[in-house]
């Protein structure tokens, strides 16, 4: 057992603290919106997106944990936790809750795994230099949780493939060069043998991009229609009806990643909402001096442990259980909507003041990140099927059905 | 980053499952609660013959020299067989103390003696005024021709019918500060003044009280310093905690599978109880829990047996531990409904012990403060 970082490791995350200080402070500068607790929010602004990813991807900070033959530096599994971790302490949102450079983290190592030699030539380079933006297509209005019904069909016509439907909640989708899209083949009798993986480019004539605003006027999340929309068939990512073991590899890389971010980013929540308790008083009292505030942030910084070491854990993990990687998403969305919810407590009426107005703590991110707290639980899998798969695939219950 | 467990550790936590599986059934645990001495000396025999007493102390006092995470992978075995007996007051309420605080003399006189299972250990601390702090302690030594009289009442000492010594932490001088003026006393237990009185609990795990009267100690049988005893209680508060911890996950993690084991027999409306969703939440949470819990108490174990600062660590692993414990012995009770109130059930074992276990070394409320300075709170 060994749980402190080398000196190595510790020399590394200064350096990404350095890059990612100055890169705050130079976004900030141009006008990037701090507004969240644990995440900032660019406001779907594809040029801000753009342009980060450029600086990300100069000297080669996008591609840290890539194998050398595509231009990476092979990091290890800790350094690659370290950068993470400090992303999201910095509030970096690129890597994770914007997802459209999530083409890094998951997209790219999945291509490098399934795809054709051409695939890597087309996708990698210009992904890795920040100059392709990705979005992914899985959810649809009648396939959310139950992601096996999804309907939007790729049919093949000679070279190409046909496709028609509609997909939901897609991130990212209003400013995304290419789509990874989850789409159905073949009818078969167990719905996860006819899925199918394409790689998309957004420009393809028939589709058609409607945005969906959430809580706050937020845009991130859009509608995108399909109309006999026509990719080449050298797009298909492995073979027909491998969909869904490739997804299921996607969601595992992505979910560690994401909680790795927001590991970094509840870090600093707590200690900003620590700063704000000590600097502020009610009266002739510190509020860091009010025993219920202090038993409500010494409960977070409890919470905080143990998810911080749940999510190092999977980590280090080589090819963890899905239902490892599950247990870790439940304990952190479901800890990220406390966090929220606690912050609230410690600003009191004050977290009703929204980012930009006058008197509003802490940027007003309180109020923006409370409003937003609805979504952790429920997406990138919803809790209520995590359970499910901690209770079958890791204790061995038997099925519901 | 390593998570694991060293390959001498996963022998060490295998031979202590298969031994107590074999020599600790429930059955036995349940005779136990209920025996006069609350413990078996032929366990005691071949714990010591295991090298289990001796396990964290150093070969030169005849032990093994093994750190305290070791110890911590042989305490969740005990959990999980939720073994009865003074193993644990004698080696983490005696021999720790002893190594913490103890002169090259005193070292070379008990830790041989505990090692080969001869003497039997505990430590007394709270009164019927003090917890866990030290402000309240108020049994009284004053000093005299040959060293210190003793006179006042201890509550909740584990083992004291049986116990050789025990360590008493007692008031030597009242200063500003309570902590300042407390002194540490190797008492032996058949001096003349001390009664016992074994009180009936929860996990009937012989708790005493125990009276001092004129109760004469030589100051060589002071641990440590004259009025600076409570610094090496407060870091036996903290072994004691983390090491409870220990047992914790492992009582845990067997009530865990006991659950899951249940779940899939037990049918209801021709399905088995684990195939209902409700049913299967409980447990995914329980699963996730202690996952968590395992974690921290580890992260605690290695940071201690590395000899570095964790007063947060120690602090939150006690926290969490404690609740997780106790809650999912709760859940369990709630998943096997009536059966699993029974006294021929074993679940009542674990979800006394999960208890006791919390709300003794200082319940999540009494470790607060020490996160709140640990994550800067002014």
């Amino acid at each position: 057992m060994d749980l402190v970082f080398s000196q190595d490791e510790q020399a590394f995350r200064r350096q990404c603290k350095d890059f990612f200080s100055k890169f705050s402070l130079e976004e900030q500068n141009d006008c990037w919106r701090v507004t969240g607790l644990l995440d900032t929010f660019t406001e779907g602004d594809a040029l801000v997106v753009r342009r980060m990813a450029k600086k990300l991807a100069k000297d080669g900070w996008l591609t840290l944990s890539w194998p050398r033959e595509y231009g990476g530096q092979e990091v290890s599994t800790t350094r690659r936790l370290i950068f993470l971790e400090e992303a999201g302490y910095h509030r970096v949102p690129i890597l994770s809750i914007d997802m459209g450079v999530g083409g890094m983290l998951w997209i790219s190592p999945l291509i490098m795994a399934f795809g054709t030699e051409k695939q890597k030539k087309e996708h990698l380079p210009p992904t890795g230099a920040g100059d392709r933006i990705w979005c992914s297509g899985y959810s649809e209005p009648e396939a959310g949780s139950d992601f096996l019904s999804l309907k939007t069909q790729a049919i093949l016509d000679g070279d190409y493939y046909v496709i028609t439907g509609q997909k939901t909640w897609i991130t990212a989708a209003h400013f995304a060069d290419w789509c990874w899209l989850a789409v159905r083949t073949q009818k078969k009798a167990k719905k996860s043998e006819g899925i199918s993986l394409l790689l998309v480019d957004m420009k393809t004539p028939g589709i058609e991009v409607k945005p969906i605003p959430t809580t706050e006027g937020h845009h991130s999340f859009n509608e995108v229609f399909f109309e006999n929309v026509r990719v080449p068939k050298e797009n298909l990512l492995g073979k027909e009806g491998e969909g869904w073991s490739i997804i299921g590899k996607a969601l595992s890389l992505e979910r560690s990643v994401n909680f790795i971010h927001f590991i970094g980013s509840m870090r600093r929540a707590i200690e900003e909402l620590v700063n704000y308790a000590n600097h502020t008083r009610h009266g002739s009292s510190l509020l860091a001096h009010d025993p219920a505030i202090r038993s409500k942030l010494a409960n977070m910084a409890v919470e905080f442990e143990v998810a911080r070491l749940l999510a190092y854990k999977l980590c280090h993990s080589s090819s963890p259980p899905h239902h490892e990687a599950s247990k870790v998403k439940l304990f952190v969305s479901d800890l990220i909507a406390k966090l929220a919810n606690t912050a609230t407590y410690v600003l009191g009426p004050y977290s009703q003041l929204s980012p930009g107005t006058t008197w509003a703590p802490l940027r007003g991110a309180v109020e923006y990140t409370y409003s937003m707290s609805f979504a952790p639980p429920i997406g990138a899998g919803s809790n209520e099927i995590e359970r499910g798969i901690i209770a079958k695939s890791g204790l061995g219950l038997p099925t519901d059905r | 980053m390593n998570f694991e467990f060293s390959e001498e550790q996963l022998v060490l936590q295998k031979t202590a499952r298969d031994y107590l599986q074999v020599n600790c059934p429930m059955k036995l645990v349940g005779e136990l609660e209920n025996d006069k001495l609350g413990y078996s000396p032929a366990m005691w025999k071949s714990m010591t013959e295991m090298g289990w007493l001796g396990i964290v102390i150093p070969e030169e006092y005849g032990g093994s020299g093994m750190n305290f995470l070791d110890l911590g992978v042989l305490l969740e075995e005990m959990g999980r067989a939720a073994v009865l007996g003074p193993y644990f007051s004698t080696v983490v309420l005696g021999a720790l103390p002893l190594l913490d605080m103890g002169t090259e003399e005193q070292k070379k006189w008990f830790l041989p003696k505990i090692a080969n299972g001869e003497l039997i250990f505990t430590l007394s601390l709270l009164e019927p005024d003090a917890r866990y702090g030290a402000g309240d302690v108020r049994l009284k030594a004053t000093p005299d021709k040959e060293g210190y009289t003793l006179n006042g009442t201890k509550l909740f000492v584990p083992y004291a019918h049986l116990a050789d010594y025990i360590l008493v932490v007692a008031r030597t001088a009242h200063k500003e500060k309570g902590e300042d003026g407390i002194t540490v006393f190797v008492v032996d237990a058949k001096s003349r003044g001390i009664s016992h009185k074994e009180l009936k609990t929860m996990c009937n795990d012989k708790l005493c009280e125990v009276i001092f009267e004129d109760v004469a100690v030589p100051k060589q049988m002071i641990l440590g310093e004259l009025d600076q005893g409570w610094a090496g209680i407060q870091r036996a508060i903290q072994r004691a905690s983390v090491t409870s911890c220990c047992e914790m996950v492992g009582g845990a993690q067997q009530v865990l599978e006991m659950t899951v084991s249940y779940c899939k027999q037990r049918v209801q409306f021709g399905r088995p109880i684990g195939s209902f969703q409700a049913i299967q939440h409980y447990c995914a949470n329980m699963a996730t829990d202690i996952d968590g819990a395992r974690l921290v108490t580890s992260q605690a174990a290695w940071m201690i047996s590395q000899g570095l600062k964790c007063d947060l660590e120690i602090a939150v692993a006690k926290s969490w531990t404690g609740d997780v414990y106790r809650r999912i012995t709760a859940m369990s009770h709630q998943i096997h409904g009536a059966i699993g109130f029974t006294m021929d059930y074993n679940l009542h074992f674990y979800s006394r012990r999960a208890k006791a276990a919390e709300v003794t070394f200082g319940d999540a409320d009494f470790w607060q403060e020490t996160i709140a300075l640990g994550i800067g709170l002014s």
